[in-house]
């Protein structure tokens, strides 16, 4: 038996004759933070709902915990904690009697369940503010307790760090690594914050115009990526014997388009453009390589148009 | 079943629309007995009663007011959950859709009940106000309690008719075609309310049955109790199919 808690075979989902999401094949292993990512409307909400049940798919089947012949119990949402989009909630009543209504549903709680989420997420349960009066990051940070309230062993969670201030994002990165850490939560995150992602991720699916791309352990991705500084000059043939003779620098590449990439002794390259010039090479352009999610991810998808 | 109808009730917790039909459960019998007194002052000869109360709130509360303000009721009980999107917050927690549209309709039910038996006491009240100034007939317990009974009846005859704006509701996801309907369905409550095809007409025929004067017409009490039933039943169904295979999309 594998050892995901989302496996997805051939997910689909067509509105209209307009294919959403394209025969998805996700694999999101057990105790470990999956990242989805993709630009907008590339399909990843849309996937989220299907994993929830909230979306029917039009072909294709959802696997979770395992559990192939069953579909979607209800008794998996005991066993799920979810965020989908914007946080919604009863806008006449405040965040305790709105998680009131989830725990009940729910039918099982302890007593304290409600007061530590809204504990865990820095809200005050004994504010009387209700949820229409709410900013936009106290209602990501409510949504965010809806979903940890009864200690499920799976996460999704759609965006989550929408409206959060710096704090925020920060105390809710650590939150989300100590819950898979510490407790083997398994989470499955949307974002847009790419460099966020990094600092969170075991591994990314990324996917465009409803396909997936790509799945990857981010560790791997790094240990094939490597950051490097790129110098667009006149001269590539005399600055690669600049590298070698003065800095004694071996692992470069020349690259089309006049330009020379270095991977070691990046930290050099003030000093090395400054001996380029010296020796009477003009350079153009220096410049280091982007995040490497940011870079990988762009590579995948495409940079045209805004997102 | 007992949790998620006590979340229905939760979740309307300081909604105007519980102001709304709690001032409509009471201006009904407060206008009608004002034009009662009315009536009573420009001919002495009709003196007030609690009986003659009672059938001019039931005529008014059965094709006009019930309708028209616990059709609002129903429909806002549905459309909120899409225009608050809360149906994917509360659809994350293990209970099935039927179980949440049942809860819908037996708040729906309850809530009926409870404007029935507000709009009881209030006729009740007033009448013993009344008496404490003017000659009012038929204050006793026998007739309170009958007239509760009525006010009962009425209610389950109501909720009947109103369980197709929970599946307007549900359908249009909103609340414009609903309270189109809404507008349309007391617009030919008045105009039918007179005539033969009242007894056909389901939301006529629900206080004609009450009343008794649907079988005052001979043969017709079956064919408007079908029809009422029919009403009912469609509504249930229909929000039923309708909910099973609805994608959550916002």
């Amino acid at each position: 038996m594998d050892n995901y808690v989302i496996k997805t075979e051939n997910l689909t989902k067509k509105y209209h004759g307009q294919i959403a999401v394209d025969n998805i094949n996700l694999h999101v292993p057990k105790g470990k933070i999956y990242a989805l990512l993709g630009r907008n409307g590339a399909g990843k909400t849309t996937t989220m709902k299907m994993l929830l049940n909230l979306l029917r798919p039009s072909a294709g089947k959802v696997i979770l915990f395992g559990e192939k012949d069953s579909g979607f119990g209800k008794r998996n949402y005991h066993r799920i904690g979810s965020m989908i989009e914007a946080p919604a909630f009863y806008e006449n009543l405040t965040a305790k009697e709105n998680l009131e209504i989830l725990a009940r549903l729910r039918g099982r709680h302890r007593q304290d369940t409600i007061e530590n989420a809204l504990f865990v997420v820095n809200l005050d349960w004994k504010s009387k503010k209700l949820f229409r009066e709410y900013s936009l990051g106290m209602k990501q940070r409510l949504g965010l307790a809806a979903a940890i309230m009864h200690e499920p062993e799976l996460l999704i969670l759609d965006e989550p760090m929408n409206g959060l201030d710096p704090i925020g994002i920060c105390e809710t990165r650590k939150y989300l690594l100590q819950l898979c850490r510490e407790k083997g939560t398994t989470i499955l995150i949307s974002s847009h914050v790419l460099n966020e992602i990094e600092q969170l991720a075991d591994v990314i699916g990324v996917i465009h115009k409803g396909a997936l791309l790509e799945e990857t352990n981010l560790q791997e991705l790094y240990r094939h990526r490597r950051n490097y500084a790129e110098f667009e000059v006149s001269e590539v043939n005399k600055a690669a014997l600049i590298l070698e003779r003065m800095f004694s620098i071996s692992d470069y590449a020349i690259m089309g388009g006049n330009k020379i990439r270095l991977y070691e002794k990046i930290d050099k390259r003030a000093a090395i453009n400054s001996s380029f010039v010296k020796e009477g090479i003009a350079v153009e352009k220096v410049s280091v390589s982007a995040g490497k999610l940011e870079e990988y991810f762009t590579e995948l998808v495409g940079g045209e148009g805004i997102g | 079943m007992a949790d998620i109808v006590y979340c229905e009730w939760l979740k309307l917790r300081r909604s105007k629309i519980i102001l709304i039909g709690f001032l409509g459960s009471f201006i009904v019998p407060f206008l009608v007995t004002v034009n009662d007194i009315r009536i009573y002052h420009s001919n002495t000869a009709m003196p007030l009663s609690l009986g003659g109360i009672y059938e001019d709130t039931i005529m008014f509360l059965m094709l006009l007011f019930g309708p028209l303000i616990l059709a609002v009721v129903a429909v806002y009980l549905v459309s909120r959950e899409y225009t608050e999107k809360t149906w994917k917050t509360v659809f994350a927690v293990p209970v099935g859709r039927m179980q949440f549209l049942a809860g819908k309709f037996i708040i729906l039910f309850i809530l009926v009940l409870l404007f029935m038996v507000l709009s009881w006491v209030d006729i009740l009240a007033i009448s013993i106000i009344c008496s404490l100034f003017l000659n009012v007939l038929q204050i006793n317990v026998m007739s309170a309690v009958y007239i509760l009974a009525q006010m009962i009846k009425g209610g389950i005859l109501l909720f009947a008719t109103l369980t197709p704006f929970i599946y307007l509701a549900l359908r249009a996801k909103g609340t414009l075609m609903p309270f189109i309907a809404i507008a349309v369905v007391s617009l030919l409550n008045v105009v039918l309310s007179g005539s033969q095809a009242a007894g056909i007409y389901p939301w006529t025929a629900a206080y004609l049955l009450l009343t008794g004067r649907l079988a005052q017409d001979k043969g017709h009490v079956l064919p408007g109790a079908l029809i009422i039933l029919f009403v009912a039943m469609f509504g249930i169904c229909a929000s039923i199919v309708r909910f099973q295979k609805e994608d959550i999309a916002g």
